[in-house]
């Protein structure tokens, strides 16, 4: 079935993609930081690790939009933008269904 | 059944801009059909119309007997295409690539064979991202032959590949066709195409301005053959003036040059000298198909410009 093929190959792709790993990695560190300021300025509690996991979601919720944006952009746009659109649309599809929108 | 039929095929972009216009064309099943024009002709215009990813103004087109539109999937699943424009942009090796393509598919192909048909074998575990133009011209090359399709699609195969790489594509065009595959094959290039296109069709800004086979373009653009001896010593003209095709023929100490009007009496004339005089070198020259090309297309996109120094062929035989 092309649909789980095309999805293969993306992940593939994704798991070697560069920019991926650095966003991944730059979250990560951020998360550190984080955690290694608010545990050096007052010491280890229940309460600090609560302030931590909200200070956390308020970074979160600015950077994730940014990377899904990113993301949703290259997975469309950007398929278009680097050409690799061009091999997917002349693909077959499987023969039982007459939609061309499978693969 | 043709393997393509267009009538009347047309498509405007914005209103003004005509990219192919009233396009009639016939390609029958097993042919190899050369499709020409200078860049902005058509060519891609027409491809995208034959496989749906743009729809036409106006007019129709069948592929295989069925309409490109309402049936665009049954006609994808017996095509294959090398596009233009296209990019590797995933972080996939070459292997992976072809793998992929051969899934989509559903093709029973081993990845190996076909990397091998396209020779990028031996760098098939390199990225395909980082491969120079031509090997990412080869491995596009071999992802379109997966699944052996029954027509190929072939837009402007040639960019970017060596002169080996040119000549070996060729050799698999021919193997393919032989078998039975129709090939519609673009480009920008005429003498490309002359090798291995049963028929060519010229285009020119939208239109299709010729449609012949390479002989025939040449004989009705009038062009001429030169073919010029040179021997040990002085030959005699008129051993060469009854052959038939020779125009004219001139002698110049030992050096004798016939005119001829059909290509073919090129060999005629170096036999009938040959059996009287000892030739130390010949020099053939057509009508350079550059030259034709230009005739056709009215200088392209250069037409306001210095022509460019055209190069006639020369070829020893």
């Amino acid at each position: 079935m092309s649909a789980i093929s095309v999805a293969k190959k993306d992940f593939r792709g994704a798991k070697r993609s560069r920019l991926l790993w650095a966003a991944a990695v730059v979250l990560g560190l951020i998360a550190a930081f984080a955690a290694y300021v608010s545990g050096t300025a007052t010491g280890a509690s229940t309460r600090t690790v609560q302030e931590l996991f909200v200070l956390l979601a308020q970074v979160l919720a600015v950077l994730l939009p940014i990377v899904a944006l990113v993301a949703t952009y290259l997975a469309i746009a950007g398929e278009r933008e680097g050409g690799g659109i061009k091999f997917l649309l002349p693909c077959r599809t499987p023969a039982e269904t007459s939609s061309s929108a499978n693969c | 059944m043709p393997a393509i039929r267009t009538e009347g095929l047309t498509k405007e972009f914005g209103g003004d801009v005509v990219a192919v216009e009233d396009l009639d064309l016939t390609i029958e099943e097993g042919e190899v059909f050369g499709f020409l024009g200078p860049n902005g002709a058509g060519k891609s215009t027409t491809i995208n119309l034959l496989l749906d990813f743009i729809r036409p103004t106006a007019g129709s087109a069948e592929v295989f007997g069925m309409d490109a539109q309402t049936e665009a999937a049954a006609i994808r699943e017996r095509t294959g295409v090398l596009p233009e424009g296209y990019g590797f942009d995933d972080y996939l090796t070459g292997r992976e690539y072809m793998e992929w393509a051969i899934e989509t598919k559903g093709a029973g192909d081993d990845p190996e064979d076909l990397l091998d048909t396209v020779g990028i074998l031996d760098e098939a575990d390199r990225k395909a991202t980082g491969y120079s133009k031509g090997m990412q011209q080869r491995l596009a090359f071999g992802m379109a032959l997966a699944d052996d399709p029954d027509l190929l699609v072939l837009d402007e195969p040639s960019t970017g590949m060596d002169p080996n790489g040119i000549q070996h594509m060729r050799s698999v065009v021919r193997e393919r066709a032989e078998a039975g595959t129709t090939v519609f094959f673009s480009s920008h290039i005429l003498s490309e195409v002359e090798a291995v296109c049963d028929r060519v069709g010229v285009m020119n800004e939208g239109r299709l301005v010729a449609m012949d086979t390479i002989a025939g373009l040449r004989e009705s653009a009038g062009g001429r053959a030169t073919i010029t001896l040179e021997c040990r010593e002085p030959p005699a003209a008129d051993a060469v003036g009854d052959v038939d095709g020779v125009a004219t023929v001139t002698v110049e100490g030992r050096t004798l040059t016939a005119q001829c009007t059909d290509p073919a009496a090129k060999v005629d004339v170096v036999r009938r000298v040959d059996e009287r005089a000892e030739i130390v070198d010949i020099l053939a020259d057509n009508t350079s198909l550059e030259e034709l090309f230009n005739e056709y297309t009215g200088g392209g996109r250069d037409a306001d410009r210095d022509p460019l120094d055209v190069d006639s062929e020369g070829v020893s035989a």
